[in-house]
């Protein structure tokens, strides 16, 4: 998991933190919620098909100027603006959970500056009969384990450590403030705030990609945007909770590659 | 120092075992143990008890704001104010508070102020809590990472109203009016004096200092560690160039006044009890939604009066306990002084508020700690801090109307 390269970029005011890596066409990763540190297998597998850039969301670790954002439009026109500071051409676009809502809309906004769109575990939707866990509410000792289908294995253990360092706890533990404090900006308190409705102005190949297990983003949640964009596939990946993306990265990774390469 | 009786409107009939089966009292809490029966008698007593405190001499009588929850059974503060106006004569009517960004459009709140302080002939005192995280973020679903700026947009729009004569446009980002122009306004001139309460937020003091605001500490760890609070905002206080008046602050401190200090355990043990295990079960989930405290205060340590460590913390303890940690004052009226006048000196607060109806605890003894704080505590308190004036205290007019008077003297006009 080595051999990326680190920048900052300036969008407006907010200085980004970027991270990069690999050869071919541009694909933009954009975090979620969870799972968003470092750069994580399945980043490394998608950079041996394409350049991959992954940049920290503001409000997240070293990234500041969240304050510039103040709503969900900003948000859009946000990442408009770094896919154009990035100097990004119809870049692929894939978003995970948070970034799958940010990636929607963007889409939505500018179908025809997107290359593919892929929505893996996407915010954004509420269903009254299956709205998913409140994980704003999980006490810290406990999210974890909701996270991934089995908390037990020693890939999680090894992806996700633990640590009895105080010092290190203390820092996990603001960072997990803000950027879930940031990520209720834009979904508190009841994460539909209207993607659905515009959704179907997207225009390029569209893959959801769900998890069997996924406590926070159902997979019915995949079904309801699946269908309102036309000619996109929803796949699911079994044994696999809500950070796929770290439980399953060969799976995931594999899925991704094939639907944009093809 | 001014002393306030205090209500919180308990609910005073959760079931024996709440705790055990039921993850909080406040949020989820299910609405099925809530009997309106049993609500129609709790309020009216609970009135009557505010009431009495006026008629026994305390300076002021206190309502505040919660929702969805068994602790306080007040969502709408400015609704038993309004009754307190009319039955009670003296007593400052201390409303803490309207939690600001739970009202919209913010007038309403410079609206029933405004008519509060008029019928009570000018004894308001305008309390604006931020709102706990429970009652902001998920009973009334306020975004925690925008709640702070909201308040204080709402603040600033609240304060414009009571003030700009001429009718005014408000831009704001969570507000926007083109005609702001209440009627009625504020008895007192500027405005009645407004109160703070806090939980400990660092950018709360700076602000109360700067806005010449009494910053209310609500706490519920006691006064020990209450003294070590405010011990920062008395320093933090000097550092802005503020005096040290003490009628700058307010404590809320629960007190239970028997005969004896064997019989204060004996009378009031199981309902300080009640209180601690069941009004504040509170489930950990809801303490404190993400942004609601910022980042600097998180740092700074001071600690949350709810959730898993201050629930911890309260686990085991004894009625000794207790007493030792300054959760409650307890004992005989002498006992009460001696350690009241303690507390008051180390947190340094002129603006003394008693709890002395707590839990479960039902009518008649409520009466009794009443009368024996009014007759036998109070008077030995009462002379502290003379030297200092008290600035935030309400000026009400000389000669009010008295309810009833209009009609009753005969004169139909």
């Amino acid at each position: 998991m080595d051999g990326f390269e680190t920048f900052n970029v300036k969008v407006r005011d907010i200085d980004v933190l970027v991270r990069k890596k690999g050869e071919g066409d541009p694909l933009l990763y954009l975090h979620g919620a969870f799972g968003y540190e470092g750069w994580p297998r399945f980043l490394d597998l998608l950079s041996e098909n394409f350049t991959v850039y992954s940049p920290v969301h503001p409000g997240f670790l070293e990234s500041y100027g969240i304050d510039e954002i103040r709503d969900l439009y900003d948000l859009v026109l946000f990442h408009i603006d770094l896919i154009e500071a990035l100097n990004l051409d119809r870049p692929y676009l894939v978003g995970q959970f948070f970034g799958a809502m940010a990636a929607g809309e963007v889409a939505s906004v500018c179908p025809h500056n997107v290359g593919k769109l892929v929505l893996a575990n996407p915010a954004g939707i509420w269903l009254d009969e299956d709205p998913g866990l409140d994980y704003f509410v999980v006490p810290d000792s406990e999210l974890r384990d909701h996270l991934v289908s089995n908390p037990e294995s020693k890939n999680f253990k090894n992806i996700l450590p633990e640590t009895k360092d105080e010092t290190e706890q203390s820092s996990r533990s603001i960072n997990k403030v803000r950027a879930l404090s940031t990520v209720a900006k834009f979904l508190w308190p009841v994460p539909d705030k209207g993607l659905i409705r515009r959704v179907s102005r997207v225009r390029c190949p569209t893959l959801v990609i769900t998890s069997e297990k996924d406590e926070i983003v159902p997979v019915s949640h995949g079904e309801v945007i699946s269908s309102a964009v036309v000619g996109s596939v929803h796949k699911t990946i079994s044994e696999a909770g809500h950070l796929a993306i770290l439980e399953k990265p060969e799976e995931f990774a594999s899925l991704v590659v094939e639907f944009l390469v093809n | 120092m001014k002393i306030s009786w205090f209500h919180l409107m308990p609910y005073r009939y959760l079931p024996r075992d709440f705790e055990d089966n039921y993850r909080s009292v406040w949020v989820d809490v299910p609405s099925d143990l809530y009997d309106s029966e049993r609500g129609h008698e709790l309020y009216n007593e609970y009135l009557d008890e505010l009431e009495h405190a006026d008629s026994v001499g305390f300076d002021g009588i206190c309502i505040n704001e919660h929702h969805n929850n068994a602790y306080g059974i007040m969502p709408s503060p400015n609704i038993p104010a309004a009754a307190l106006t009319r039955r009670t004569s003296d007593a400052a009517i201390i409303v803490l508070g309207n939690s600001l960004a739970l009202y919209n459009p913010p007038m309403r709140v410079a609206e029933e102020f405004a008519m509060l302080d008029c019928i009570s002939g000018g004894r308001l005192v305008a309390g604006f809590p931020v709102g706990t995280s429970m009652d902001t973020n998920f009973a009334y679903g306020q975004n925690p990472a925008l709640l702070r700026e909201k308040y204080f947009e709402a603040h600033d729009l609240v304060l414009k109203a009571w003030t700009e004569s001429e009718p005014f446009a408000f831009n704001g980002k969570h507000t926007q009016a083109r005609y702001v122009n209440i009627w009625p306004r504020p008895l007192q001139k500027p405005h009645p004096p407004i109160w703070i309460p806090g939980g400990g937020s660092l950018e709360t003091w700076e602000w109360t200092a700067k806005m010449n605001y009494v910053y209310c500490y609500l706490s519920y760890s006691g006064y020990k560690r209450g003294i070590e609070v405010m011990n920062g905002f008395w320093k933090e206080m000097d550092n802005l160039g503020v005096d040290d008046n003490p009628y700058r602050a307010g404590f809320l401190q629960l007190v239970c006044v028997s005969e004896t200090d064997e019989k204060a355990e004996e009378e009031y043990g199981e309902h300080v009890e009640y209180f601690y295990k069941k009004c504040l079960h509170v489930f950990e989930g809801f303490s404190e939604a993400p942004g609601y405290r910022t980042i600097k205060t998180i740092k700074a340590g001071n600690t949350r009066q709810v959730g898993a460590r201050a629930s911890q913390e309260r686990q085991e303890l004894s009625w000794q306990d207790y007493k030792d940690q300054g959760y409650i004052i307890a004992g005989s009226p002498k006992t009460v002084i001696e350690d009241l006048r303690k507390a008051s000196e180390g947190l340094r607060v002129g603006h003394l508020m008693v709890l002395l109806q707590i839990g479960s605890m039902p009518k008649g003894l409520t009466m009794k700690n009443t009368e024996l704080f009014a007759s036998q505590v109070m008077p030995h308190l009462q002379d502290m801090w003379s030297e200092y004036e008290d600035h935030w205290w309400p000026q009400p007019l000389e000669n009010r109307q008295v309810p009833g008077e209009s009609i009753s003297n005969g004169a139909f006009v």
